[in-house]
């Protein structure tokens, strides 16, 4: 099963002809994600190692029945790409574009939801379903097919206990990055209720960091809805109010966002949380292992 | 990008919205200037991009023109949080009066811009003493968003004493000011529109003061709305930026960077668990090059020569990364150029093609710990060479 993303999903990326778009295109491909069209103005015709390019994601959807996009458009193009993917009729949108204006991101986040087309970003580093699917910049050696479901603001963070993961023999489902901007596609909630629904997943390690109260939601959501374990981790402890330490979303304003909110959030509903990634992947290991 | 506190006022002027009589002036005999039009007694305030400025002493009520110059140079003179002020903002003082809060924020959850408001503003809302009404807007609710809607969703949000404290009038001027708000929000690129405290004389209101967010991401369309050049950054922070880094002086002893934000935040919890504290945050990002990490470490290197309570520069790179292999290199280069360098050098790597990354590392001298705790144990009880 996996969320999201399996073996039949079918990609166009946007932004094929540009170098990361490429790059991660034939990345996704050699690991045997269905990557069937690029889509770049004006280089409809082209090809990409094999990978045809069309000029508009509609043409892309109907010359190949595409269902997910990969966006690797520069900020200023990125809101028109997100709306044409949605009007084309992929059912997921994968952005990973950083540096997208935040009204923007309002609208169209708005957009997708009024037509229920899903959408996973910005500036996220991608979803993989290992054994089925990579779709995005996430480094596929670390991952293997099994049982725990990560969701996390932070591509490095995953990579990191996705790792310890793997080296304990415990494989993942899906892993799911959401973004490091205040307003983003799919919140903790929206993974962590598409996890409780996946018959793969047994257990769910989520990576969150200072900024925003999503983490202090996903804590309420998932004592009332959620059967299957969590366990979390947070970062930035010791980071200073008021500087944003990285991702757009990342910092304390007032006393709002803190880390040590969050991780009391979250234990007082009786969510493990680990002090470091190395932990929390020993008390994933603990319990699923 | 925060605006000044002036120009905000500015932006509020501009939307009809009234503001204490004043002006921003950069040294005392412009502010004498504007004082002596605007009249005793008046009110002369730092201009810094941090809060706290208050209770620094960063706000003088002035009686006389004999006491506006000495006073104007002692607000410019007096660093707030380590910010020298752009300038003051002199203006008239107006007698106290019922103080309220508005504002327009994100509510990223619902995805929409929501409107804030309490009838017990200033201090109270600072100190989280009083609770914030939220009126979400819909981004399909926007065009109705009218000063009449504003005004019933407010009214029907507040409680029966609450609303009983506002005459229908002042209720009224209330939704108007937070529809302008609300209307310039989206205009502008805005993160955070702030007014606090709003004061009601009657039924009409004022802004005695204005805190404004724009949006990084959009602000190379929103030109008119800084009016005075920022704080030089400084060289470090000049240096990072022109390489594509963050860099954040946390003044510590241990000089940090990683190869992700996630990965830096973790980094620094590590070293205060430890009992030690970070020098800095510095964050190359995920697709770090060979320029891009060896630039880092120079930045650690030369900021590690300078501040003598640096005894460690520790890397922290996850190997998993595209191109990490590139990044290794660059900090290796960094080290070979400079042995001269009195902060010894710390690594941790991770992931796929460690043991070439360790290599890479090490023939340079790095010593490369086995796990993150090893590492920020070593940087923390090294010593600076003499």
């Amino acid at each position: 099963m996996a969320i999201l993303l399996d073996e039949t999903s079918r990609v166009v990326v946007q932004g094929i002809t540009g170098r990361e778009g490429s790059f991660h295109a034939l990345r996704n491909r050699a690991y045997g994600t269905q990557v069937v069209a690029g889509m770049t103005p004006g280089k409809g015709g082209q090809d990409v190692e094999g990978i045809p390019v069309f000029d508009t994601v509609a043409a892309a959807v109907a010359g190949t029945g595409a269902d997910v996009s990969l966006i690797f458009v520069p900020p200023r193009f990125a809101q028109d790409a997100i709306y044409e993917a949605a009007d084309a009729g992929v059912r997921l949108i994968v952005c990973i574009t950083e540096g997208i204006p935040v009204h923007e991101m309002l609208k169209a986040y708005n957009y997708l939801r009024a037509k229920g087309v899903g959408l996973v970003g910005p500036n996220c580093p991608g979803i993989i379903s290992p054994g089925k699917a990579n779709v995005g910049i996430m480094p596929p050696q670390i991952f293997r097919e099994g049982t725990v479901g990560l969701v996390s603001r932070s591509g490095t963070l995953t990579y990191q206990i996705a790792n310890e993961l793997t080296a304990r023999g415990i494989g993942q489902s899906t892993a799911v990055g959401i973004g490091g901007d205040p307003i983003v596609g799919s919140s903790f909630i929206d993974i962590l209720s598409r996890f409780q629904d996946d018959p793969q997943t047994e257990l769910v390690v989520m990576v969150g960091e200072i900024g925003g109260s999503e983490e202090e939601m996903a804590a309420a959501f998932i004592a009332e809805h959620m059967t299957k374990p969590v366990v979390a981790y947070i970062a930035g402890f010791t980071a200073p109010p008021g500087k944003q330490m990285g991702h757009a979303g990342a910092i304390i304003s007032g006393s709002a966002g803190t880390a040590q909110a969050k991780k009391e959030a979250l234990e007082t509903r009786g969510i493990r949380v680990g002090v470091n990634p190395t932990e929390v992947a020993e008390i994933a290991a603990g319990i699923v292992g | 990008m925060d605006l000044y506190e002036f120009e905000g006022k500015a932006l509020l002027t501009r939307l009809g919205i009234l503001t204490p009589r004043g002006s921003f002036c950069r040294d005392a005999s412009e502010a004498r200037t504007v004082a002596d039009a605007l009249g005793y007694p008046c009110v002369v305030k730092s201009q810094v991009l941090t809060g706290g400025r208050g209770k620094a002493g960063g706000i003088a009520f002035v009686e006389g023109p004999y006491q506006l110059p000495a006073e104007v140079q002692r607000i410019l003179e007096l660093p707030i949080n380590g910010q020298l002020p752009a300038g003051v903002l002199v203006e008239q003082r107006l007698p106290a009066g019922r103080e309220l809060y508005a504002a327009v924020a994100f509510d990223a959850s619902r995805a929409c811009p929501v409107l804030l408001f309490s009838p017990r503003g200033g201090v109270e809302v600072e100190a989280g003493a009083a609770s914030l009404l939220r009126v979400p807007v819909g981004v399909d609710q926007l065009p109705a968003a009218t000063p009449a809607w504003v005004t019933a969703r407010v009214s029907a949000g507040l409680d029966a004493a609450e609303r009983a404290s506002l005459s229908p009038a002042l209720l009224e001027a209330i939704g108007r000011l937070l529809a302008n708000l609300l209307s310039a929000y989206c205009e502008h690129d805005l993160e955070l529109l702030e007014i606090n405290p709003l004061i009601a004389y009657g039924d009409g209101l004022t802004a005695t003061d204005a805190k404004v967010t724009v949006d990084d991401d959009a602000f190379f369309r929103q030109p008119g709305l800084v009016l005075s050049e920022r704080p030089p950054l400084g060289e470090l922070e000049t240096r990072a930026r022109q390489a594509s880094l963050q860099f954040v002086d946390l003044e510590g002893e241990i000089g940090l960077m990683a190869n992700g934000a996630g990965l830096n935040l973790s980094l620094l919890d590590a070293v205060a668990a430890f009992g030690s504290s970070p020098a800095n945050f510095l964050d190359t990002g995920g697709g770090a090059s060979t320029a891009k990490a060896y630039e880092g470490l120079r930045i650690l290197q030369d900021r590690g020569r300078r501040d003598p309570r640096v005894r460690a520069h520790l890397v922290m790179l996850s190997l998993a990364i595209t191109r990490a292999r590139e990044a290794t290199q660059g900090i290796a280069q960094a080290v070979r150029e400079h042995p001269d360098d009195p902060v010894p050098t710390f690594a941790v790597v991770h992931g796929t093609g460690a043991d070439e990354g360790r290599r890479i590392l090490e023939e340079v001298g790095i010593k490369v710990a086995p796990d993150i705790r090893t590492a920020v144990e070593w940087a923390a009880t090294a010593e600076r060479k003499a």
